[in-house]
């Protein structure tokens, strides 16, 4: 669809809206899974919005609608108009000019819409037929596809426009497996845009075999154990622990990491990067105001680097925005992707091999219950196997892991060299000295 | 927003390769929200949305297809594409609708929320954030929401419905965070309705609940970590029911059982609790925040009872899953919006009366954990081990209840949990949330008496329970 910029942004300044902003986004998708050797369901999308940012009287004013028709930019600006008539905030009025270059990302691929809707199928079909192969004790499996296509345009007054777009699929099984009247379930995504990076045989392997592996589990006592966290744990606790960099966290005197730039946050171990322009689907060459982002440290041997900031909580603290302005709502607040934790020298087996008694986890759940990103706090459903005399033996469920993300992430006692990407982030093993887990 | 003519071309394009079912949903959204955060209006928006989802069901499969493009050019388009995944001839070709149907409202807005002058809600919330900062100094961040949604639904579908539905929802929300010695916590509550304006201003006391979420706040910052293990629970009425809600409303849904993957599948008629327990979901509760006028495939709504003296005598069953199971729904058919394809979901979900009171309860257990509030929680309804997470919880020592500790997690298994209550309390009620599952993010009430679980596995960074 050709949206006309200019004619919006005239129209909002003839209404007194000198600065404004208008982005469209539009998306398709399409989605299959299959259960019992069937198609059990099919789904297909297009949509498409428009969303305006304008300042009037001095308060920055937000519209949105995905009705596109040609009333579409009166409502909008009108809209604009009425809400900032109540809005009393007032520091966020920023309108970006641009930045002097931005780095190109590539995260659409042609190919994988030249791939036909029926080959895409036929590989769930393939996925289905090889875990059930793969041990007679599994008895259910799900399969399923999901393709989506994302564009957006964003321009401004001030003659800023950005356009991106991005393609990708993700394949999607859950198996669950009995024995002795006891089920377990095991499930895993693979995300891509290219579709010949999916291993079929390699992906139902791991995942059939993790399934069958976790058969029979028992409950461990309750205690402190050294724990060794799965690459999926890693990823979940380090983003949760990351919320507490945003700098309006800070200035709104809700993050512990008040007053901590600079200083050790965690163990010398762990170095983190957050990394926008990695070559991926998740890649952004600018956040949602408009700022190039770049590559950047967060935590250098435990020492906190620097906060996220966005245009507005950037003027309040005089740096620079580090091009983290992402939309919440109908504000912008604070977000990062492509988080990488650089990885130790010591191979996961080495690491286990030393383990005369620990807890090896690969599963945690509840986090929107369980998690509290701010104080740190965790307690959370987790499953995973005990390491016995440096062998991982029993596999356990129903045991709750708690801590702090702070005091965890400051008790590493090793961390891995097995790198893997979980979605938009990139993570070792991680052995923690003491954890409590609860169970019996 | 779509002519019956236009509908009609689109029913019978649907069906030409041959199935048997196919429905339009449409919806017009207009929503509103204000925010006020630390004394000053953060912002008030007001976003449209509107859009369409068209279904085709054959036999054990469905297609389903969405978009906010409701020229005919573009639904015709979506109707053919979709069709195109069967092969087959028509079977059947509708005529006409039957004449249009409104659903009956079983909420009613005394005040509607757009008669009412958006400055007196501006005040409202302000007054009640102000509780929240003015009750201690460590309270570092406030904020309070006003949400409200008007929402047109019209459904047609190959047996000939045409019905609409005017519906409206609203919540009211205030958060807080608190901060001291290095220690952050937050704290948020929440209450929705159906009914209108008057239901805030009137019936429900948003100062006095900011004042408790505040003292909550506080109480909770200086408490010290949960006790670990297994020992005996009281769960608090009103949000205590989220522990029916994960541990068996989820595997009790038709969308789990139909497939064999629910741990409660083919246990119907069998016992799942025990006998003191009696449950029920009920989607006729007027004004309430789970209830409906008609579910999402335009079925009447129904109180359904799915546990009686502790068997299972019922699933909440849409008509497509009902279809594997051969049995007819019972208006449980649920989707957050026209971007999902809608399937059974729980609506307002409780456990019933018993006949112990809240003080027996307390005063017959010796040592154990009392939980009052939760943030929410989980479930994989294959192998039914659930988790939620309090948000109030105390020690109970001698028959009293004395300390207050955070963190509490309580894990299980649906299959097994329901046994182990052992005393239910006569003070119901029910308390409002947010569900997520596969048709999206639905308003959904969780409910129970207080009541005891003689044992469950408690995870916390505490030491054992002493």
């Amino acid at each position: 669809m050709k949206i006309n910029y200019n004619q919006f942004f005239k129209l909002a300044k003839d209404k007194g809206i000198e600065e404004s902003e208008l982005k469209y986004t539009s998306n398709s998708s399409f989605e299959c899974s299959i259960f019992s050797h069937e198609i059990d369901s099919y789904s297909a999308s297009s949509t498409s919005s428009l969303t305006a940012r304008g300042i009037y009287n001095n308060v920055m004013g937000f519209s949105n609608t995905n009705n596109i028709n040609k009333d579409s930019f009166d409502y909008l600006v009108n809209s604009i108009i009425e809400s900032s008539e109540y809005i009393e905030k007032n520091d966020d009025t920023i309108i970006f000019k641009g930045s002097k270059k931005y780095k190109k990302v590539h995260t659409f691929n042609k190919d994988l819409e030249n791939i036909s809707k029926d080959e895409k199928i036929k590989k769930l079909f393939d996925i289905e037929n090889k875990l059930y192969e793969f041990d007679s004790r599994i008895q259910n499996v799900i399969v399923g596809y999901s393709e989506n296509s994302k564009e957006s345009q964003i321009a401004n007054s001030y003659g800023l426009k950005l356009k991106s777009k991005t393609n990708y699929y993700q394949i999607y099984a859950q198996v669950t497996a009995k024995d002795n009247d006891q089920v377990v379930s095991e499930g895993d995504i693979f995300i891509d845009n290219d579709f010949s990076k999916f291993d079929i045989d390699v992906w139902c392997n791991e995942l059939a075999s993790r399934a069958i592996k976790k058969l029979n589990p028992i409950q461990v006592k309750s205690g402190k154990y050294k724990v060794l966290l799965n690459q999926d744990t890693v990823a979940t606790l380090i983003n949760k622990l990351l919320t507490s960099t945003s700098s309006e966290e800070i200035q709104k005197g809700s993050s512990i990491l008040i007053n901590k730039l600079n200083q050790q946050i965690a163990s010398k171990k762990l170095t983190v990067y957050e990394k926008p322009l990695e070559k991926n689907i998740f890649a952004r060459s600018f956040d949602d105001e408009g700022v190039a982002t770049y590559n950047k440290e967060l935590i250098k041997k435990g020492v906190l680097k620097t906060y996220l900031y966005n245009l507005t909580t950037a003027k309040k603290d005089n740096v620079e925005s580090t091009g983290n302005g992402y939309m919440s709502g109908p504000k912008i607040g604070i977000s990062f992707t492509n988080v990488i934790i650089k990885p130790g020298r010591q191979s996961f087996d080495e690491t286990v091999s030393k383990i005369k008694k620990g807890i090896y986890i690969t599963e945690i759940s509840g986090i929107h219950a369980g998690l509290n990103s701010q104080s740190g706090e965790f307690n959370l459903q987790s499953q995973g196997y005990l390491i016995e005399d440096g062998k991982i033996t029993k596999p356990l469920s129903l045991i709750v892991l708690s801590g702090n993300l702070f005091e965890m992430f400051n008790n590493i006692a090793t961390i891995c060299s097995d790198s893997k990407d979980i979605l938009d982030t990139r993570v070792p093993s991680i052995l923690i000295k003491k954890l409590s887990v609860s169970g019996k | 927003m779509i002519s019956n003519k236009l509908a009609l071309d689109i029913i019978n394009t649907a069906l030409k390769t041959g199935g048997d079912f196919a429905e339009i949903y449409t919806e017009n959204i207009d929503s509103t929200t204000f925010r006020i955060e630390n004394t000053k209006v953060d912002s008030l928006v007001s976003p449209k949305r509107i859009g369409c989802g068209i279904r085709i069901l054959k036999d054990l499969q469905s297609v389903y297809g969405y978009t906010n493009d409701l020229s005919k050019k573009s639904l015709l388009k979506l109707a053919d594409d979709l069709s195109k995944r069967f092969n087959g001839e028509q079977k059947i070709k509708l005529s006409n609708f039957k004449p249009l149907k409104h659903a009956k409202q079983i909420s009613h807005m005394k005040i509607p929320f757009d008669q009412v002058n958006k400055k007196e809600i501006i005040e409202f919330l302000k007054d009640g954030e102000k509780q929240m900062r003015d009750y201690s100094s460590d309270i570092v961040r406030t904020s309070a929401s006003l949400f409200y949604e008007y929402s047109l639904i019209t459904i047609f579908n190959s047996n000939g419905l045409h019905i609409d539905d005017h519906r409206n929802i609203a919540r009211i929300s205030a958060s807080c965070v608190a901060s001291k010695d290095n220690k952050v916590q937050p704290q948020f509550v929440a209450k929705g309705t159906k009914a209108g304006w008057e239901f805030f201003k009137n019936e429900i006391n948003f100062n006095k609940m900011c004042h408790k979420n505040a003292e909550l706040c506080i109480t909770m910052l200086n408490a010290k970590e949960c006790p670990s293990g297994k020992m005996p629970v009281v769960i608090g009425n009103g949000w205590g029911g989220v522990l029916f809600h994960e541990s068996c409303g989820h595997p009790l849904e038709a969308s789990g059982v139909s497939k064999g993957l629910s741990c409660f599948a083919g246990k119907l008629y069998q016992p799942i609790a025990s006998p003191i327990v009696n449950a029920y979901d009920d989607a006729t509760i007027p004004n309430a925040w789970g209830s409906s006028n008609m579910d999402d495939e335009g079925h009447t709504p129904h109180k359904t009872q799915l546990i009686k003296n502790g068997i299972c005598v019922d699933y909440l069953t849409d008509s497509f899953n009902g279809r594997r199971m051969k049995k007819p729904e019972n208006g449980a058919s649920r989707r957050q919006d026209f971007k999902y394809e809608p399937t059974s979901r729980m609506s307002n979900t409780y456990i019933d009366n018993g006949t112990s009171t809240k003080d027996e309860i307390i005063k017959a257990t010796k040592l154990g954990l009392y939980c009052v509030s939760f943030n929410g929680g989980s479930v994989d309804p294959s192998t039914g081990e659930f988790n939620f997470g309090a948000s109030e919880a105390y020690i109970i020592r001698d028959g009293k209840i004395c300390e207050p500790v955070r963190g509490a997690t309580l894990i299980g298994k649906g299959d097994e949990i329901l046994f182990n209550i052992d005393m239910i309390a006569n003070d119901l009620d029910l308390a409002d949330g947010m569900c997520g599952a596969a048709s999206g993010s639905i308003p959904v009430q969780v409910g129970q008496p207080t009541l005891r679980i003689k044992e469950i596995t408690v995870g916390g960074a505490g030491d054992k329970l002493k």
